[in-house]
């Protein structure tokens, strides 16, 4: 089997290409929920033009969880025509997909018609934070630990032997092969842990933060992709019914480069982000932002304890955290916030919140608003199994 | 003695592709004929009161080898009758719409987007329910979806690129521009054996244009430039539409409300026509607008180019595509000027021209239309309208399940 590290991923590809190992090449984008979205292309025709711009309806980077286009996203709506949008792929980032065969992948940058990078695009944001934060000396690596579930139906787990096997499964099972794929991506999977109610843990990094967020994308993509086939789903909705433990994704920041961040004043400036921490109206269900905890190094400084929502995006999440990180050591306005009652409220702290944009950019903030605000307006407006249980024979 | 088996492919008037299983030397040594009914049968077929034969002539230019069928190869004919090209051939309608271009020294690039739905047979629904455009991870279906790809391109049709499309189990393949013929060639077998391997996974596909009212329609999109010397003749610097370019796309414009039902042949095409549909409901140009008819897009010279977005997905691809050069190349000859592009969401403007909402308004427009009758051969429009006449009657007269569900006292099936 041809290695990526050898040398240029691309010689590696038209090596792997050449011997019949890679037929198909993903090329690829994250949207502002997480998802893995691109177009799948013949490998010969990536390595015809590896470099050319691939064209994608430009609604898609701001749709909400069902795939559907809102009217209130200033970026695109019907309105602006939904025109293309571009994918520029970063060619140090071709890999295998290591757990299908005969398929490579490469991720890429969003940028307009005119090439400027889109500015709703959560890599593209991240980029921008982190950007700004190594203008001040800091460089971020982050440890993700990817918390899910496997079950057969909504409400119904598959219990899992410590090896990562349901019980009823032959060995590997999904979850060793979906690690073992993403070994062979090149993702630094740290440990992989399995409960008997069918919760996992994927330990990644520690990397640099935009290769830990791509790195995430990937570890969800795989555990879907190796379920699918086989009638299960990786489920990282945060709250399910009957299970105590919402899924989270764990995070841990080594700041290089930074002298001391007062953590309290951290956390504080977590409340007007925490819609992009938790973007449902599930997420909101596991509670507020915990308090983390920083401890200096050699090299700068740790942060501990930080979390998110399993469901959300990891470039958005570290974004976020870049910024209040950036914000904290800029000394921007931090007064205490009450913590939002639901994801109506949180929207409307976030569009707010003058340091927010000034770090995540007001494209960012105008589009992410709007779908955060349909996403409640969606819930408010539904009944619920809870008030079909409880109000039916009410009156 | 070659004794590899020869599938012929020839489309008849409603666009349906079909094939029958021959050899090289049988083409050689005497005519394979078919029923007439496989021609001009409409979508009665074998049931029509089509009687007679045509002949099929290979274009053995077209020969490929099916990579998973070992002795089997494919190749698109056409069909004569009286041993000249059938006035009812649609493929030799397109080869004239290219060869007159050509004596004029130009050279029509054209490239095609096909959408289509994989079916679970089972349930007859799409083969998952949840639409989720562009995502990698939606693997259900794409065993197949990647075995179309290879195969594809394994025997010579340019795929390049697919994706989910925008309804659950939809599906987008984009195939490489080509010249005019070898484009439509490629998409009809592209569209041919979709369905194929989709029986080999289990599975059924589908390219009618609306199969379910939940769920997104299904369409075709033609990209088409035109060159002369290795020119692309719409291209002007730095990011416009040249003179001829603006004509083209004036020619074209004009011609959709009129032409609309060579793109949609089927009183189901008609249900595509919604706002914030992505299909269109009026004739409007715009520059990389997703709401309008036609789109101009820009890629420098080698991607500039005028996107047609009304044709169905089960549209007869060589009528549609030829039609569509005709009226743009009319468009050039007249000199036409396009009105302004449209700004913003053209379903929301009442000034734009409309097109037609139903397929006997459809049928109406193209049948009483002086442009079709200048652009098209007058024994091929007359053919093709009169292989769609019993649709307008049937689709007046038949009740749907829409019907049955809305209208119904009692449960009906």
């Amino acid at each position: 089997m041809t290695v990526e590290t050898s040398h240029g991923p691309l010689e590696w590809l038209r090596e792997a290409a050449a011997a019949g190992e890679v037929h198909t090449v993903r090329v690829s984008w994250v949207d502002r929920l997480g998802t893995w979205r691109g177009k799948r292309l013949p490998v010969d025709v990536f390595l015809g033009s590896p470099q050319r711009r691939i064209g994608f309806c430009d609604g898609m980077i701001v749709v909400d969880v069902n795939c559907d286009v809102i009217q209130e996203t200033p970026f695109s709506n019907f309105e602006t025509g939904y025109p293309d949008m571009y994918l520029r792929p970063r060619l140090e980032s071709l890999r295998r997909v290591g757990w299908s065969e005969g398929e490579a992948f490469v991720f890429g940058s969003l940028e307009s018609h005119g090439g400027e990078p889109l500015g709703v695009s959560p890599a593209n944001v991240l980029a921008r934070v982190l950007g700004r934060l190594g203008e001040s000396g800091i460089a971020v690596a982050a440890r993700l630990t990817v918390c899910g579930r496997l079950q057969r139906a909504p409400g119904e787990p598959v219990a899992l032997l410590p090896d990562g096997r349901g019980r009823d499964e032959e060995p590997p099972g999904v979850l060793r092969q979906a690690a073992e794929g993403l070994r062979r991506s090149g993702v630094a999977l740290r440990s992989l842990e399995a409960q008997p109610d069918g919760a996992f843990r994927l330990a990644l990094g520690p990397s640099p933060a935009a290769a830990a967020a791509e790195q995430a994308v990937l570890a969800k993509a795989a555990l879907k992709e190796v379920t699918r086939p086989r009638g299960l789903h990786a489920v990282f909705m945060t709250r399910l019914p009957g299970v105590a433990a919402a899924s989270e994704l764990g995070i841990e920041l080594e700041l290089a480069g930074c002298g001391g961040l007062d953590t309290g004043a951290l956390w504080q400036r977590l409340t007007p982000l925490r819609s992009l921490l938790q973007p449902s109206v599930n997420a909101f269900k596991a509670g507020p932002p915990r308090r983390p905890s920083g401890a200096l190094g050699e090299d700068g400084l740790s942060l501990r304890g930080l979390a998110a929502a399993s469901e959300a995006d990891a470039a958005t999440v570290l974004a976020a955290l870049g910024a209040a990180v950036g914000a904290t050591l800029e000394g921007a306005d931090g007064g205490e916030r009450a913590q939002p009652e639901g994801l109506a409220g949180a929207a409307t702290l976030l569009d707010e919140c003058g340091w927010a944009r000034d770090w995540l950019g007001e494209q960012f903030v105008d589009n992410a608003v709007p779908l955060l605000r349909h996403e409640a307006a969606g819930f408010a407006a539904a009944v619920t199994d809870w008030e079909l249980d409880r109000y039916w024979s009410a009156g | 003695m070659d004794e590899r088996w020869l599938d012929l492919v020839w489309t008849d008037l409603v666009g349906r592709a079909h094939v029958v299983r021959t050899t090289r030397e049988a083409c050689e040594s005497g005519p394979i004929e078919v029923p007439l009914a496989r021609l001009a049968g409409g979508f009665a077929g074998a049931a029509s009161e089509a009687g007679g034969v045509v002949e099929l002539r290979p274009d053995f230019a077209t020969e490929r080898a099916l990579p998973w069928d070992p002795g089997v190869s494919v190749c698109v004919a056409d069909v004569y009758e009286d041993d000249a090209p059938s006035p009812r051939c649609v493929r030799s309608f397109l080869q004239g719409v290219a060869e007159g271009a050509a004596a004029e020294s130009l050279t029509i690039e054209a490239a095609v987007e096909l959408e289509f739905y994989l079916v679970d047979p089972a349930t007859g629904r799409p083969v998952y329910g949840q639409v989720d455009n562009y995502s990698l991870s939606r693997v259900e279906a794409e065993p197949i979806v990647t075995a179309f790809r290879n195969e594809m391109r394994a025997m010579a049709v340019g795929v390049e690129a697919s994706n989910p499309e925008y309804g659950g189990g939809q599906f987008e393949v984009n195939i490489a521009h080509a010249d005019l013929l070898a484009a439509a060639d490629q998409a009809t077998l592209a569209r041919l054996f979709t369905g194929v391997l989709a029986r080999r996974h289990g599975l059924d596909a589908t390219y009618m244009s609306k199969p379910w009212t939940d769920q997104s329609s299904s369409g075709i999109h033609v990209h088409q430039s035109l060159w002369k010397e290795g020119r692309n003749l719409f291209f002007a610097p730095p990011e416009q539409l040249s003179e001829a370019g603006r004509s083209y796309l004036a020619g074209l414009l004009e011609s959709v409300p009129e032409l609309a039902l060579l793109g949609s042949p089927t009183p189901n095409g008609f249900h595509r026509r919604a706002d914030g549909s992505f299909a269109p409901t009026v004739a409007a140009w715009a520059t990389d607008n997703r709401t309008t008819a036609v789109r101009a897009v820009f890629g420098g010279e080698g991607g500039t180019r005028i996107e047609h977005r009304d044709g169905g997905a089960d549209c007869n691809l060589y009528l549609t595509m030829g039609a569509q050069v005709l009226a743009g190349l009319d468009g050039i000859a007249r000199g036409a000027e396009p009105p302004p592009a449209v700004t913003g969401n053209a379903y929301e403007q009442a000034d734009l021209p409309a097109l037609p909402r139903t397929f006997v308004e459809a049928y109406e427009r193209l049948r009483d239309s002086e442009l079709a009758a200048l652009l098209l051969p007058a024994e091929l429009l007359g053919a093709y309208l009169d292989v769609l006449e019993p649709e307008v009657e049937l689709a007046i007269l038949s009740s749907s399940d829409w019907e049955r569900e809305r209208y119904a006292e009692v449960p009906l099936r």
